[in-house]
């Protein structure tokens, strides 16, 4: 059998004549000696090591029919997807006024009514065909703890419906953690809440100029001494948003929650994610100017393994490096506004432009909107990272040009970056799984 | 310990079996609309 044509060869650094070898359609990862990679390499592999790198994805029978099935790889996962997902936006009004907000002017005390709430439940009954196991919904905003009684009601709602389709309902929630407490959290859990993501933007000093409340006041101490009295009733994962000018403080804030007794026993994962610039043709917030415009940006390529590192090395758990799809591309997957209009992806909520329905008009037809396939042509389809990748963030390509005609190639960074991603993660062991970030 | 050197001579070192590529289980999303799969 030949080499996976989805497969990365990478000197060792642990053993002298071995490669570490690391399938981007897979994820799987093995070392080899540089000799059985030369065997490999023109077909004459031992029976028992072909057996072996063919169920790690590394040797195939086919090329073409792995193309085929790189290629379908979206279809299989609609076809047995056992999930109805809702990111459900309950209002646009936040209690904090961050600076780079990318939710921007479009924020305001809008809130999703009772009304709009009973549409959505309707929604989902007529959406969740018999095929579904589970219905996971993600209470995002603006801050969707200043709709706490509203998560209460749909979640006894869906939770009911579910019941009664003998399936499982769960919930979770994108939140600035300044709200979450232990009364909160007792509140929420028997309804299904599964985990909740807090973000912290580096030590308390970078953070609090960053997120602080609307009124000014720093938000740090609040967060932390929530995350303190919660994490033991509900997984609390750990985001953050760097920029160009501050990552590198964000080792501060590691090391200060293993201090307060904040380690990697008792946090689900952490990841730090670079402030994103405001689309093309938009304005940027005012007084903000440090967002990325491209995964391509040399500093990136420092950071994003830097502070990986740093994480993993302090034995918390961070998303590991493997095929991912993307919402968009996931059919029963949808993002609800407050005023019950439909989206695909959270980052274009509020652009009338990507509406794609409502819950009470249904669908239209999205697929030229959000320019689904966009990736098959034939530069994509002859890359080793299209399964990494799949034409990459839709929302990073509005960031650069205004629109969503062109790719968010990610070739160069992967091949700056991979390497050290996939070393970390053996380096780390299985520190890195998969949860959600 | 005989268990041990016969690791070191396999060939072929499985460190990860990573993801079923051919029956791809999606497992909830990451916040930025990136749905995770299940891992083996």
């Amino acid at each position: 059998m030949p080499l996976s044509h989805y497969l990365k060869c990478y000197p060792s650094e642990d053993q002298a004549g071995h490669s570490l070898l690391f399938s981007t359609k897979q994820a799987s990862k093995a070392v080899v000696s540089n000799e059985t990679l030369e065997t490999a390499r023109s077909s004459r592999l031992s029976p028992a090591n072909e057996r072996l790198l063919a169920r790690l994805g590394m040797v195939v029978p086919d090329l073409s029919a792995e193309r085929r099935s790189v290629a379908g790889f979206f279809d299989r996962c609609n076809a047995c997807n056992p999930e109805l997902n809702l990111i459900v936006v309950l209002n646009l009004d936040c209690n904090f006024a961050c600076p780079y907000c990318f939710e921007g002017d479009r924020k305001g005390r809008h809130y999703m009514s009772r009304e709009t709430a009973g549409d959505l439940t309707r929604f989902v009954r007529s959406h969740l065909t018999a095929q579904k196991e589970r219905l996971s919904v993600s209470f995002y905003g603006g801050e969707p703890l200043l709709s706490t009684d509203m998560i209460i009601s749909i979640s006894r709602d869906l939770g009911a419906l579910a019941a009664a389709r003998k399936i499982d309902y769960r919930f979770n929630l994108i939140s600035n953690g300044s709200l979450f407490n232990r009364r909160t959290a007792g509140q929420l859990k028997p309804l299904g809440l599964q985990h909740i993501k807090v973000t912290l933007d580096g030590p308390a000093e970078i953070h609090n100029r960053s997120r602080p409340f609307r009124s000014g006041a720093p938000s740090f101490d609040v967060i932390v001494a929530n995350i303190e009295e919660t994490c033991d009733l509900v997984t609390v994962n750990i985001g953050g948003n760097y920029t160009r000018g501050n990552y590198r403080s964000f080792v501060e804030l590691l090391d200060f929650l293993a201090a307060r007794g904040l380690g990697h026993s008792k946090i689900g994962t952490v990841k730090f994610d670079p402030v994103a610039d405001a689309p093309m043709g938009e304005l940027r917030p005012a007084g903000f100017d440090g967002g990325c415009r491209s995964v391509d940006e040399p500093w990136l390529q420092e950071a994003d393994p830097f502070l990986r590192e740093e994480i993993l090395k302090r034995g918390y758990r961070t998303p590991s490096f493997q095929p991912i799809t993307c919402m968009v591309e996931t059919r029963d997957a949808y993002v609800v506004n407050f005023d019950g209009s439909l989206y695909k992806c959270p980052a274009f909520v509020g652009r009338p432009d990507y509406a794609v329905g409502t819950l009470r008009s249904g669908l239209a037809d999205y697929d030229d909107v959000y320019r689904l396939d966009n990736w098959k042509n034939p530069v994509c389809l002859a890359c080793e990272y299209l399964p990494l990748c799949y034409g990459g963030c839709r929302y990073m390509t509005l960031v650069r040009t205004g629109h969503l005609d062109g790719l968010d190639c990610q070739k160069h960074y992967l091949d700056r970056c991979l390497a050290t991603y996939v070393r970390q993660e053996i380096k780390y062991g299985r520190t890195a799984g998969s949860g959600p970030g | 310990m005989e268990e041990e050197k016969k690791e070191t001579r396999k060939e072929v070192i499985v460190l990860d079996e990573g993801i079923d590529f051919d029956n791809p289980v999606p497992d909830g999303f990451c916040c930025r609309g990136a749905y995770i799969l299940v891992r083996g």
